[in-house]
């Protein structure tokens, strides 16, 4: 063989071995590695999302729910918040689904007609079928011993009455903190462990998400969630909590 | 289940914070009381596993649990035990006790106590109906007062208040000062509120700023009071606290211009050192005798110097802010002093100081 022959065939046999033995590999460990060994995606929590105050406000779909008109939601939506006003749960998938990111809850006279222990039996509910769910409890029976639990399960809690400035640096806070992707990373994923879930699996779901963040698409979420698509209920929990980490980005 | 209550109610001896109690019917075991130096029954207080333990005397001892209250029931013999001799279970016949005994002994306290939880919260409910109804108005109050400033010309709400006549501006203050006094109520009735939520980041030279000015204002026309706020060395950095934080310049600055000598000043000095805040609240008033010095901290407490001073009051505030800064790992203090020019006048009077540290970020 000349050493012209020799100088090319050889770095392309290396490159074609190399190429193959990447997707082998890639395949067997359902790993994302390229060409050069090195990982094609990043860790899903290392995606910052680059979002003003501004529009992560606009994008966090609040719904106040309360029997009285207490809550100021003309100077909220003057603001530019997202804010719709129920004066009782009137549709309770769409609470259940995650289609709002906070829910300001009351505890009396909402709920009666699906719970006997009223606002409080929907938090229970609600909770225990999305951990992620942010609610706020939005109540003037902060005084009654009997709702301790009440307060207690909620993630933030707002007295009634209070003033507009105090309710908003409330809410803003609930933004800024706890309206990120990372919180709702963890919660995916301590979703995922509790489901036993290998960490392999709950890669490979990081990595349809990351695809989605970077090409900016709505996820096939039966492929995402491939193997929960036996078992509903922890398909829809996944799939309300992906969606509001996708929507953050 | 409260110590009085249980000790009352109990029908065996118990422990209860590492003492030991007789109950109504039976006394404790001697070997506990005198023979017995190592008290192992002890380490079932903090014991997660189990509940039952035997000593090395041989006695059955059993853990209860009574929501944060921890008692044993201790010194006592099952009937199946084998470690005691039979000859000993017939000296100490009465401290045989059938465990199944215990399990309807303690229904019956669980019982006792869930009745009295729910007429605690009947009467509270039944008491405050006229409070909730309070509130309710006030909610117009406050809608309708956000609104009229909303109208006002601004970007937003917080602009339109900003650039507003300062009638819009105290209208608003009070608003705010009765959203925090409402607050403060809550906890009186329920003093878990003042964990309610999350921590959150708060500059308590802000929270006392935003105090005093709404007080100032009072103090200046009724007792010709001036309140000074100064903070000294570095800026003053975030704390990370409870809402109920807000509660705290409330009280002591109401306090402090309650209790203090028409024509002197109120002083409020910050000072922040490498990784925390110390508040001192300052007033020339009424002094606190020593031996009462921690009473003025208890519910319900109002000093005899404080009653003869000011008729209004009902104990409620130091407690309050005692509470709340204990959730926060801290400790309101109280020092008194008569060296000052207004005690030689009247000795009854002297420099009071109020001061508490809290972390900072």
């Amino acid at each position: 063989m000349s050493d012209f022959q020799s100088a090319f065939l050889y770095p392309i046999g290396v490159a074609i071995v190399n190429f193959i033995s990447v997707k082998v590999y890639n395949r067997l460990n359902s790993s994302p590695k390229n060409y050069f060994w090195k990982d094609k995606f990043d860790d899903l929590k290392d995606y910052k999302p680059n979002l003003s105050f501004d529009e992560l406000k606009r994008r966090t779909r609040i719904v106040v729910i309360d029997d009285e008109n207490s809550f100021p939601i003309s100077l909220f939506r003057g603001e530019g918040y997202a804010i719709d006003k129920w004066s009782k749960v009137t549709d309770y998938n769409k609470l259940q689904s995650g289609v709002y990111d906070i829910i300001i809850l009351d505890i009396k006279g909402v709920a009666l007609h699906i719970s006997e222990e009223d606002g409080l039996g929907v938090l229970q509910s609600i909770k225990n079928y999305n951990p992620a769910q942010i609610i706020i409890a939005y109540s003037q029976h902060s005084f009654d011993l009997s709702k301790a639990k009440f307060w207690e399960l909620a993630d933030e809690t707002i007295a009634k009455p209070s003033d507009f400035l105090k309710m908003k640096a409330t809410i803003d806070n609930i933004i800024l903190n706890q309206f990120q992707p990372e919180r709702y990373i963890n919660i995916m994923h301590d979703i995922l462990l509790k489901n036993h879930y290998s960490n392999k699996d709950i890669r490979k779901i990081d990595i349809h998400l990351i695809r989605n963040i970077k090409d900016k698409t709505t996820p096939n979420w039966n492929s995402v969630f491939e193997s929960a698509i036996t078992t509903p209920e922890l398909f829809i929990k996944l799939q309300a909590v992906a969606s509001t980490i996708l929507k953050l980005y | 289940m409260s110590l009085s209550l249980f000790k009352t109610l109990s029908r065996y001896p118990f422990i209860h914070d590492l003492e030991f109690y007789d109950s109504n019917e039976l006394k404790q075991n001697k070997t506990c009381i005198t023979k017995c130096k190592k008290k192992g029954c002890l380490s079932l207080m903090d014991s997660k596993e189990s509940s039952h333990f035997i000593c090395e005397y041989g006695f059955d001892n059993r853990l209860v649990l009574f929501e944060e209250n921890r008692y044993i029931i201790n010194g006592i013999i099952y009937p199946n035990n084998s470690k005691i001799l039979e000859g000993t279970k017939k000296v100490r016949a009465n401290w045989v006790v059938n465990p199944n005994d215990i399990d309807i002994f303690l229904k019956k306290l669980e019982g006792i106590e869930n009745e009295i939880k729910n007429r605690v919260n009947h009467t509270i409910e039944s008491n405050f109906s006229m409070f909730h109804d309070f509130k309710t108005s006030m909610n117009i109050f406050f809608s309708c007062t956000q609104e009229l400033i909303n109208r006002l010309p601004g970007s937003d709400f917080e602009s339109k208040l900003k650039s507003s006549d300062s009638l819009y501006q105290s209208l608003f203050s009070a608003l705010q000062l009765i959203t925090s006094q409402l607050g403060m109520i809550d906890v009186i009735i329920n003093p878990k509120r003042i964990q309610f939520g999350n921590k959150k980041s708060v500059n308590l030279y802000r929270l006392f700023e935003k105090i005093k000015i709404l007080f100032s204002h009072v103090a200046a026309n009724k007792r010709d009071i001036k309140i000074n706020l100064i903070s000294e060395g570095r800026r003053i950095r975030d704390c990370y606290c409870y809402e109920s934080i807000e509660f705290i310049p409330l009280i002591l600055i109401d306090n402090a211009l309650k209790y203090c000598v028409p024509g002197y000043d109120v002083d409020i000095k910050l000072e922040q050192s490498f990784n925390s805040v110390k508040v001192i609240v300052k007033n020339i008033g009424p002094l606190v005798p020593e031996e009462n010095k921690d009473l003025i901290f208890h519910k319900f407490y109002r000093d005899p110097s404080a009653e003869e001073f000011a008729k209004e009051g009902i104990g409620m505030g130091l407690w309050i802010a005692q509470s709340i800064l204990n959730a926060h790992n801290s400790k309101l203090n109280y020092f008194g002093s008569k060296f000052t020019t207004f005690s030689k006048i009247n000795p009854k009077m002297g420099l009071n100081i109020f001061e508490f540290d809290l972390p900072t970020q």
